[in-house]
C-alpha cells in the first residue's frame, strides 16, 4: 500500500514558540486516519502545514507529490468559517467556484455539485443562501464542497466544532463510507477519542510532536491518554 | 426651453452622464468584490493616494488622469506587500497611511509655482467638467477593466469570499489579488472623476451595500449593483442640475438616503 500522506521531520514556529518539533508519519492510502492531541497541541498547526498554508521546515508529500502539486487532489474542511455568513452566497455558488479550478469538465458542475451534496445528505440545500443555514448544515455543506471535485485525499480540521450533536454522530459513518467505498484517504484532527477508537484505521496522537502512531487498539492505551491528556 | 432642459440637453451634461455611467458601472462592479472582502479602506486608501498623482500630472503638465492612474495602480500593486507586515494589522496601515498620501498630495498642489488648481473639484468630483478625451479615455478603462473583471470572474470571486478556500481550490490567488487591486485602482480612478477622491465610496461601497441587503445570490448582486449605482449617478446629475448644487456630493447624499431607506424597509430575516 502507498503513503497517501508522508510526513517527514515537520517542524511550525509561531516566533520564537515552537508548535510542533520534527514530526515524522505516514498514512496509508484508503486509510481513515484520526489526529488526536488536548487543545494547543498543533492539530490544527499540523493539518495547515500539510495545505502549506502557514511556513514550516520539514518535508511533506501528499499523494508522493509537494502540496501544491495536489490541491485539485486534496478536499479540506476548515474548522471555523473565515468568510462572511451574510454575504448572498448561495450553497451552489460556493460548490460551483471550487469547481472552476478543478479539472473537472465542466459540462458535468451540475451533476457533480448535486452528487456531492447527496452524499452528505443536504441536496435539498443547493439553492439556499449560506447565510440561512444552521451550523450543522454549513459544516455538511463544506464537507460537499471538500468532495465536490472528487479528491484522493480530505483533510478535516475539528469539523466537529461546527456540527450539532446529530450531525456529529453521523459523520464518522460517512468518512468510513468515503474510504471504504470510495477508497479515499481521511485526516481528521479531531477531539473526539471515543470516536476515534471507533472509527479509526490509524491514530495519530501528538502534544507539539508526534507522541505514537498506530491503530487505535495500540495507541488509544490508559497509559498514553493520562500522559497526554493529563 | 426652461434652464433645466437647456442644461440637461447641453453636451457637457451628455458627456457627464456617459462619462459617470461608465464610472458608475466599472466602479460599482469592483465595489462588490470589496464589501465581500470587509475592506472598504482599501478603496479608500488608493483614492487618497490618487491625490498625489493629481498632484504629480499637474506638475509634469500632463493630464491628471494618466498620473493618477498610474499612482493607483502602484499603491494597488503595492498593498499586498504591506498586507504581509503584520507588525501592525492592515488597517492600521491603510488609516495611517491614507492621511500621509493626501497630505504629501495637497503639499505638492502647494509647492507647484504658477496657478493653483482647485483642489476641491479633485476632491468632490468634477463630472460635470470633463472633456471629450477624457470621456474617451474613461469609456476605454471601463471597457477594458469591466472585461478583465468578467473573464476573471469566479477566481476574483473566490478569492473575495475567502483566500483560504481558494487556495486550496488551487486557485493562483497571488496573482489574483494584484489583478484586482489593478483593477479596483483603474476603477477608483475612475470614480474620483465622478464624485472626487473624498466621496469615491459612494460608487464603490454604497451600491453594492444596498443591494445586498435585497439579494439572494451572488449573481443578483453582480446584475443590480451596476444598475443602482448607475441610478445613483443619473439622479443625482438630474437632482444637481435642477438645484444648481454640487453633482458629486449630491450622488453621494442620494446614495445614503436609499441605503438608509433599504435598510428601513429590508424585512428582517
Amino acid at each position: 500500500m502507498t503513503d497517501a500522506i508522508a510526513v517527514t521531520k515537520l517542524t511550525v514556529r509561531y516566533g520564537d514558540q515552537l508548535a510542533l518539533d520534527s514530526v515524522s508519519f505516514t498514512v496509508p492510502t484508503r486509510t481513515l486516519a484520526f489526529l488526536v492531541g488536548p487543545n494547543g497541541s498543533g492539530k490544527s498547526s499540523l493539518i495547515t502545514a500539510l495545505l502549506d498554508l502557514i511556513p514550516y521546515r520539514g518535508t511533506v508529500k501528499i499523494l508522493g507529490q509537494s502540496t501544491k502539486a495536489v490541491y485539485h487532489s486534496i478536499g479540506y474542511v476548515p474548522q471555523r468559517f473565515s468568510f462572511d455568513r451574510t454575504i448572498p452566497l448561495t450553497v451552489r455558488e460556493l460548490l460551483g467556484l471550487s469547481l472552476d479550478f478543478c479539472h473537472c469538465q465542466v459540462g458535468q458542475h451540475d451533476e457533480q455539485l448535486r452528487r456531492a451534496l447527496d452524499n452528505v445528505g443536504v441536496v435539498d440545500l443547493v439553492d439556499r443562501p449560506l447565510s440561512e443555514l444552521s451550523g450543522g448544515q454549513l459544516q455538511r455543506v463544506l464537507l460537499a464542497r471538500a468532495l465536490v471535485h472528487h479528491p484522493k485525499v480530505i483533510l478535516l480540521d475539528e469539523p466537529e466544532a461546527g456540527f450539532d450533536r446529530q450531525s456529529e454522530v453521523s459523520l464518522y459513518p460517512l468518512l468510513r463510507q468515503l474510504v471504504t467505498e470510495q477508497g479515499l484517504t481521511v485526516l481528521i484532527a479531531s477531539h473526539e477519542l471515543d470516536a476515534a477508537r471507533r472509527w479509526a484505521d490509524q491514530v495519530l496522537v501528538v502534544n507539539g510532536r508526534l507522541v505514537i502512531s498506530g491503530p487505535p487498539t495500540k495507541v488509544l492505551t490508559k497509559q498514553t491518554l493520562q500522559e497526554v491528556f493529563r | 426651453m426652461s434652464d433645466f432642459t437647456a442644461i440637461i440637453t447641453a453636451p457637457f451634461f451628455i458627456r457627464a452622464l456617459i462619462g459617470g455611467l461608465a464610472a458608475a458601472w466599472l466602479t460599482a462592479t469592483l465595489g462588490v468584490h470589496v464589501v465581500m472582502r470587509r475592506n472598504s479602506l482599501f478603496g479608500e486608501a488608493i483614492s487618497h493616494a490618487a491625490l498625489a498623482g493629481v498632484a504629480l500630472g499637474l506638475w509634469l503638465q500632463i493630464d491628471p488622469l494618466a498620473t493618477t492612474l498610474l499612482v493607483a495602480v502602484l499603491v494597488g500593486v503595492t498593498l499586498p506587500y504591506i498586507e504581509k507586515n503584520r507588525r501592525l494589522p492592515l488597517d492600521n496601515w491603510l488609516g495611517s497611511l491614507l492621511p500621509t498620501a493626501m497630505g504629501l498630495g495637497v503639499i505638492l498642489l502647494a509647492l507647484r509655482p504658477g496657478y493653483q488648481p482647485d483642489l476641491v473639484s479633485y476632491l468632490f468630483g468634477s463630472i460635470l467638467t470633463i472633456s471629450q478625451i477624457k470621456l474617451y479615455w474613461l469609456l476605454g478603462l471601463a471597457a477594458v477593466t469591466l472585461w478583465l473583471t468578467y473573464r476573471y470572474r469566479q477566481g476574483l470571486l473566490l478569492v473575495s469570499f475567502d483566500e483560504t478556500l481558494a487556495k486550496v481550490s488551487g486557485a493562483p490567488v497571488r496573482r489574483l489579488q494584484i489583478l484586482f487591486n489593478v483593477l479596483l485602482a483603474i476603477a477608483v480612478t475612475a470614480g474620483i472623476q465622478v464624485v472626487g477622491a473624498v466621496l469615491v465610496n459612494t460608487l464603490l461601497i454604497v451600491p453594492a451595500a444596498i443591494v445586498r441587503l435585497w439579494a439572494s445570490n451572488t449573481r443578483q448582486m453582480f446584475r443590480w449593483t451596476p444598475l443602482v449605482a448607475s441610478l445613483l449617478v443619473v439622479g443625482g446629475l438630474l437632482i444637481s442640475a435642477a438645484a444648481n448644487i454640487p453633482s458629486g456630493p449630491t450622488v453621494a447624499v442620494l446614495g445614503g438616503i436609499i441605503l438608509l431607506l433599504s435598510n428601513w424597509l429590508r424585512p428582517s430575516v
